[in-house]
This record gives structure tokens, sequence and C-alpha cells, in this order.
């Protein structure tokens, strides 16, 4: 093996029933104690080649396989699956999908016992394995009552405890919020340094990514197309933008100026190396910058209609099972605002949500809802002015086919059947699903649901707007079609409310954030207000877009603080730049 | 109460120095119930020979007397209140319609008819026993089942049925399908809400309602092939198989004086009433 852990030649796959290979010929190595990194679209291969590795394909998922794939010096078409995922172990996307007991000890355990280890030997293990995740204390817990960062821990715990040669993460982030991922990411980095384990690890978070990997490894439609040391791999820019990839926002920066012609040198993919970028081309000339007072960048203060879309008094929630999730929260959204409401997981920002359509009711104060108390009215009166598009199409979708699902809430509000199909029509084309009426729901693929539920909900035309947590789909080409139908909704007088984690989605169009911790309003303020109040941002568990923890660093050369987005970025620098040369001719 | 074997005492509360709630297959419950000195193969003895019990006695007041000692027991598993409440409610309230349309269909013999339906069935004085009778007994087991449901971990009924010697892929199996009780009962409420945010109206009569809950019976069975195909590809990535002769266990059960007081009682008054039954037949008089 000479040092390879992985060796993947010539591999193509194609599920039972599929029509398509999946994966096209693909030959990589990995080396031992190597973390690589695979990056692709939705749909481009990235599970299919982590079952490859782990040995459920071929050996429990069923199809037509070509080529071979050899793990620690095992080839995975010929030996027993057992004694692969001894050597391999994998970090599937949805922790509570592979937790198979109801207490972390049991969780941990299950591998162990299925190798029959000794118990003396099982407990030393589980000791180490949730020492090494940081969940040491916890061993009665029911694995659903952690956090989502906890239960990817406490996933990982239950492979390490195995003690696998290859580690396989298959996007282990995509449901994480900001400090979650980082939790996650420092164990996986923290395990390669002191275990030398080698890692493959899938997720789209490119910036977390190059901080972690050896080498990244570019995969759409079963092919690799690029594959290289991060530093290397972003200078391939006109490719990765073609395959849907998710940049550091600091490489975006980085292009754009080098297409202007403004940049010269290598692109950044760090933080640190993007600042030395924009230093080095503002060096001299900071003082013809334009300042946080300029008109080009200054906060505009909120106008607020005097309309009121939504107002809550002191609106507290319990659960049943007595968690109170929300405490005497106050806030009012005027018709036509785009805000963000923002927080960790299980802060309160889908319980919050919840009330604005009835859907729960205040333990104590009040929701009002264009000027109609939530408690008075039923849901299905409130539907036709509330909308709200769920995190997990999943949980949205129950009818048979496309059409049957966009057009079920419209039957419920007693449209006549020409409104309906006229509706159906329309909402289908604004979400650019071309697929016949008749199509079945459950065989589309996961950004297609993503935009199902989506049109079931803008079918309804609602006022008002909720969208859940649209990053969990992660879905490039998807979510620019989301935040451009939010845009136009808003410009046509719509109220926008984006739930989410991922401080990618503040565009510029989101005027004002309200953050929530623990169940109460923390900040409520214009998003170019709140993107400078670091450590607030920080407690609340959010963590600012790459493009403005850049910002902080240089705020000595008068770079504004509030930047959220390359636009911005790369205007600031434009204007410095051109500023410079302007005064410098004249 | 299980223990794990290497460190020989229940693992995790100590380390966490405060009281942690459990999950069972249907709630969270309290690890300082009284029902959690007893282990989970006492407890499933418990289920049996209680349940069988209250089926072979017909004399209503023995039957409500056993009611009222279940239903103590339910009040020592200290499940939450707000969800005790309402299973009950559900509970009661669907065997009510079930004993009174077993009724519709029934001849019991008295002294009294007081009125004959039209496809021959009829109503007597000891009719309305009979509902208390049936009614009694079905709430009894119900009961005793929801003890076990709110006060054991699926993990120790594998300890339980492994001590009984079945086979480690009937015990595991059992549970996983157990696991799914809670699963299910979150995937109904999650699409129950979806539908509502969509205008769908859960009211109007018990029919309608009951058609509207029935549509959510196929997205619910889909998603949930789709997560056991997730689990089953979890539990192979970990190593699982059928063949089971090397696997070793990681809990075994605790036996305290408590379980054999258990365990001497159950069966003194399964014996009891078995013996009554066939011999004297005091409890079978109603």
């Amino acid at each position: 093996m000479n040092g390879k852990m992985v060796i993947i030649e010539g591999l193509w796959w194609k599920y039972e029933d599929g029509e398509d290979w999946v994966l096209k010929g693909i030959d990589l190595e990995i080396g031992e104690g190597e973390v690589v990194g695979v990056i692709g679209p939705t749909g481009a291969g990235k599970t299919t080649l982590c079952l490859a590795i782990t040995g459920l394909i071929p050996h429990a998922v069923t199809g037509k396989i070509n080529g071979s794939v050899y793990v620690a010096g095992v080839d995975t078409k010929t030996v027993p699956l057992k004694e692969i995922v001894r050597r391999v172990g994998m970090l599937f996307q949805n922790p509570e999908s592979q937790f198979v007991t109801m207490s972390v000890l049991d969780e941990v355990a299950f591998g162990l016992e299925n190798f029959g280890y000794s118990c003396e030997e099982m407990w030393s293990r589980i000791q180490w394995a949730l020492e090494v995740v940081g969940l040491s204390g916890y061993e009665d817990k029911h694995p659903l009552a952690f956090s989502s960062g906890q239960k990817q821990r406490l996933a990982l715990a239950s492979i390490l405890a195995l003690r696998p040669n290859v580690l396989v993460l298959d996007e282990p982030l995509s449901n994480l919020d900001g400090p979650s991922q980082e939790e996650v990411f420092s164990t996986i980095h923290d395990l390669n340094e002191t275990l030398r384990m080698t890692t493959v690890i899938v997720d789209h978070n490119t910036e977390e990514l190059v901080n972690l990997v050896d080498r990244l490894v570019l995969l759409n439609n079963g092919d690799i197309l690029h594959i290289g040391a991060p530093q290397r791999f972003f200078q391939g820019m006109d490719s990765l933008a073609a395959n849907n990839v998710w940049l550091p926002q600091v490489t975006e920066l980085g292009y754009r100026l080098s297409e202007s012609g403004l940049w010269k040198g290598e692109l950044p993919v760090t933080q640190e190396a993007a600042q030395d970028m924009i230093r080095s081309l503002v060096a001299g000339k900071s003082q013809y910058a334009p300042t946080l007072s300029s008109p080009q960048l200054v906060a505009q203060p909120l106008q607020m209609s005097r309309d009121l879309a939504i107002e809550i008094r002191h609106l507290s929630y319990t659960y049943p099972d007595g968690t109170e999730a929300l405490c005497d929260v106050n806030l009012v959204i005027g018709r036509g605002e785009y805000i963000a409401l923002l927080g960790k997981n299980g802060s309160g920002k889908t319980t919050l949500a919840k009330h604005f359509l009835g859907l729960l009711r205040p333990t104590s104060g009040q929701v009002t809802v264009h000027g109609v108390d939530t408690s008075q009215v039923s849901t299905k009166e409130l539907v036709s002015r509330v909308g709200y598009v769920f995190q997990n199409p999943d949980h949205q979708l129950f009818c048979t086919t496309i059409e049957e699902e966009v057009a079920y809430g419209l039957k419920n509000l007693g449209l006549s059947p020409d409104e309906i199909e006229r509706r159906v029509h329309e909402a289908l084309i604004t979400v650019e699903i071309a697929h016949p009426l008749k199509f079945p729901v459950f065989s589309l693929g996961e950004a297609a649901r993503q935009k199902i539920t989506l049109a079931s909900v803008l079918a309804m035309q609602p006022d008002i707007l909720i969208v859940d947590e649209p990053s969990s789909c992660q879905d490039k080409r998807f979510l620019a079609l989301l935040m451009r139908l939010l845009r136009n909704l808003n410009a046509s007088g719509k109220n926008i409310i984006l739930i989410t984690h991922n401080m990618r989605l503040l565009t510029e169009d989101v005027e004002r954030v309200v953050i929530i911790d623990e169940g109460r309003i923390v900040l409520d303020a214009p998003t170019r207000v709140a993107l400078t109040e670091e450590e607030l941002m920080k407690r609340a568990g959010l963590k600012p877009p790459q493009i403005t923890q850049m910002a902080h660093g240089l705020a000595d050369l008068g770079f504004p603080l509030h930047v959220s987005t390359v636009n911005e970025a790369f205007k600031w620098v434009c204007l410095a730049c051109g500023e410079f040369f302007r005064k410098k001719t004249s | 109460m299980t223990t794990c074997c290497a460190c020989g005492d229940k693992p995790g509360l100590a380390a966490l120095g405060k009281v942690t709630r459990i999950r069972s297959f249907l709630f969270y419950f309290s690890p300082d119930s009284p029902l959690q000195r007893i282990n989970s193969l006492t407890k499933l003895v418990m289920v049996v020979f209680l349940g069988t019990v209250a089926f072979m006695i017909e004399n209503i007041y023995a039957s409500l007397l056993l009611l009222s000692l279940v239903c103590g027991g339910l009040l020592l598993a200290r499940i939450p209140g707000v969800f005790l409440k309402k299973i009950v409610m559900a509970m009661s309230g669907l065997l009510l319609i079930a004993a009174l349309s077993h009724a519709f269909f029934s001849q019991v013999p008295g002294r009294i008819t007081l009125f004959t339906l039209p496809w021959g069935s009829y109503f007597t004085e000891r009719t309305f026993l009979f509902i208390l009778t049936f009614y009694s007994r079905f709430l009894t087991a119900s009961f005793i089942s929801l003890i076990f449901l709110c006060t054991t971990r699926e993990a120790d009924v594998i300890v339980a049925m492994r001590f009984l010697r079945l086979p480690y892929v009937v015990c595991f199996t059992s549970a996983l399908i157990l696991r799914l009780i809670s699963t299910l009962i979150d995937g109904w409420w999650v699409l129950v809400e979806a539908q509502r945010a969509r205008g769908m109206e859960f009211s109007g009569s018990l029919i309608e309602r009951m058609k509207r809950l029935s549509e959510l019976a196929s997205p619910l069975l889909a998603n949930m092939f789709i997560n056991i195909k997730k689990v089953d590809l979890a539990l192979q990535a970990r190593g699982f198989t059928l063949q089971t002769a090397h696997r070793t266990c990681f809990r075994h059960l605790k036996w305290t004086i408590y379980d054999y007081i258990l365990l001497a009682a159950i069966s003194a008054l399964f014996i009891l009433v078995a013996v009554d039954r066939y011999v004297y037949g005091y409890f079978s008089v109603s």
C-alpha cells in the first residue's frame, strides 16, 4: 500500500433502481493520516463515494459496481462488511438517523458489543471516546436530548470507540449552527493531530474546510473534476463557480478584485491571506478610503411602516414538558419589512415564528397579525396571511404528486378549481420546477423537494412569508433562487421573515436583524449595526460571515465593520483604490 | 434496574451530580421513581402476569381493586403530569367507546330485558356490569403496559429478554420496533403541524377528524421507511449482523430485594386467581 490508506481504482457505481452511473471511473489515493475534503453540488455522488469507502457499497446497498476500493489493505468487494467497518467508521449527515439506542452509554457500547469486546475493554474504550468528544458525565442522557453539536459528537464517539483507521464524515455540519460546527471541526482537528487518523470529510463549508484538510476534491456528476491542496485548489475559480461550489467569501473577493485588474497575486483562501491582500492593495491609500460615514456605506436608519404586520407583547411560551422556550418577548414588525431571526440551534426562533400563524398559542402575552389576535382566530384564518416554509421538506410533503402537494393549501382555502390550477401553474414556474404535474413527490431530489415546499406556500399568496432555515438544503442553485425570490417578493410589498443561523444568507436585502438567545431577544437592530456587535453575536452563538470577520481585522484601515457580503467589501476596496487614482491623476 | 458490567453501578448519574431525566420508549421519566429500583425483567413479568390476571377476574369489585392498584403504580412511575393526563384521557375514552360498541353486539342474560336491538342483541340489567368489567379489564391491561413503556428503556428490555435466553436478533428487533413508537408519535405531530400550516383544520365530527388523521398514515409510513433504511445502514456500519455468536453485552440485570418482593407478590396473586378461577370461583362471580 506504500503508506496509502485508501486506494480507489476506476470505480463505477450505479444504484439498482437507477438508470445512470452515479460514480464514473473515480481514481483517488489517500495517504495515511491525510485529511481529504470532498466538495461538490447536491447530487454529485459525494455520499455514494463515502458509502463505497465504508464498504456499505456493495455489501449493504445493491447496484452495479466496476473497479476496486482498497481500505487499510483490504479489498472492500471481497472482504465481509464486518471486517471493513472495523477499519472504517462513517459518520452520517443526520446523527439522529444513526442512533439505535436510548442512552449515550448504550450508543457508544453498541458497536463494541457487535465486535464482541470484553466488558472491561468496552468500558475503557467508552470512557476514552466520550473524553475525546467532550461528553464525559452524560452517559445516561438520551441522545435526542442533546443539542445538534452534541448529537454529532456522540455519533462520532460511537465510531471512535471502535478505533478505526479511516474516518469518513458525510456532511457532518450541515444542520449545525456556528459554535456547533466549530465544536465538531475542532474535535476532528484534534483527532487528526493526536491519532493521525486518515479522514475523508464531505462538506459545503469550504471556509472551515481549508483550515482542516490537506487536499480538496471537487466531485460533480460522478467524476473528480479538480483535486489539490486548498491554496492551489481555489485558483481554478472559473471551474468551481461553474460547478456551484460554495467558495470562501474571501476567495470570491480576491477573484472579483483579480477580474477587475486590481489584484494580480494568488487568490486568498483564509481570512489572514485576504487581510494581507487588502493591506497591500490599499497601502498608503487608506486615507482616501470611504469612511463609515460615507454615503455609499453608511448604515441607513430603519424606516418602519406605520402599518404593523406583526406585534408581539410580553410573549412567553412554555412547552408541555416544562421547557421555557420564550420569555417576555416584545417585537414589532412593520408591513413590508425584510427581517432575519438569528440565533443558535434551540434558541427559540422557530417557536417564536410558529406563533405568527397560530401553530402555537402564547402561554402568556399577545401576538397580533395585521391587528388580529392570533389566540382568538383559527390557524386556518391566519394561513391566508402568513405562509410558513418548514426547515425539513420531508416534514411538509404529504401528498402523492406535485400537483396535489401545491394545490393542498389552496383547496383548504376553498378556492375555485380554475383559480387553484392557475396558482399551481404560477407557483411551479416561479420556483423553476419543470417536472410533470403528476410526478411523484417522494421521487424528487432534495433541492426539488425544497422547491415544492416553497411553491406550496407561495401558491397561497401570503402577505407574510416565513422561511425556516433554508440553508439546511446546501444546494447553491436553490439558495440563490430562493434569495432572489425573497428579494422580489419583498419588493412587491410582502413581509419576509428569514430564520437562520447561517450568517452567509444575510444579504444586503435583509434590513433588520433580531437575535434570539435562550428565548429572549438580545438584539433588534439594522443589519449593518448588528454586524458590528461582535461580542454580543458571539455570546448568542453566532459567527459573523467570513467577510465581516475579515473586516474586523482591518479596522485600522478604516474598513467598515458592518460589511457582510463580498459585493460590499469589493465596493469598498474599489472606492479606496479608485479615489486614490482619481486624486493622483487630477 | 440494570448495571453496566465494568463500573458495577448505574453509570453517569453520579458523574453528573444531579438528577437527569431518563427517556423511556414514550417519555422522559424521573430516575428517582421507585419503579427505577426494580429491573426490567420484573417489570416485564408484571405486565404479563397482571395483564393475564386482569382478564381472569370476572368479579367487578376485584377488577376495580386491581385497577386502583395499577393506578397507584402509574403515580409511582412519576410520568410528567401533562403527558399522563393526555394519554390516560385518550385511553379511557377509546376503551369506553370499545366497551359500549361491544355491548351493542352482546347477549348478556339477566332477570330484566331492558330493550332488544334489531340484530338480536339485547340489554339487561347485567349488561351494564358487563360493560364496566370489560372497561376495567382493558384499562388495567393498558395502564400496566403504559407503566412499562414509560419507565423502561429499550436497552433494559434487551437485557431482560436476553436473560430469558431469547435470541439476540429477536430481542433487538423487538426493541427497535418499540423505539419506533416514539419516532412515529413525533412524526405524527410534525405532519399535523405542517398540514395546519396549510389551512387544514382537525375539527368537526369524530368521523371527519378520523378521516383527516388517517390521511397522515401514508406520508408517515413513507418517512418511516426512509428512516428505517437509514437506521439499517447505520447498524451495518457499526458491525451489526444477524450472526451474534461472538456478541457481548455491556449491561446486566441487577436484582434487588424489591424485585424479589414484587415477583413473589405478583406470582402469589397469579396463583391465587388461577386456583380460584378453576376451583372456588369467588373472583369469577360478576
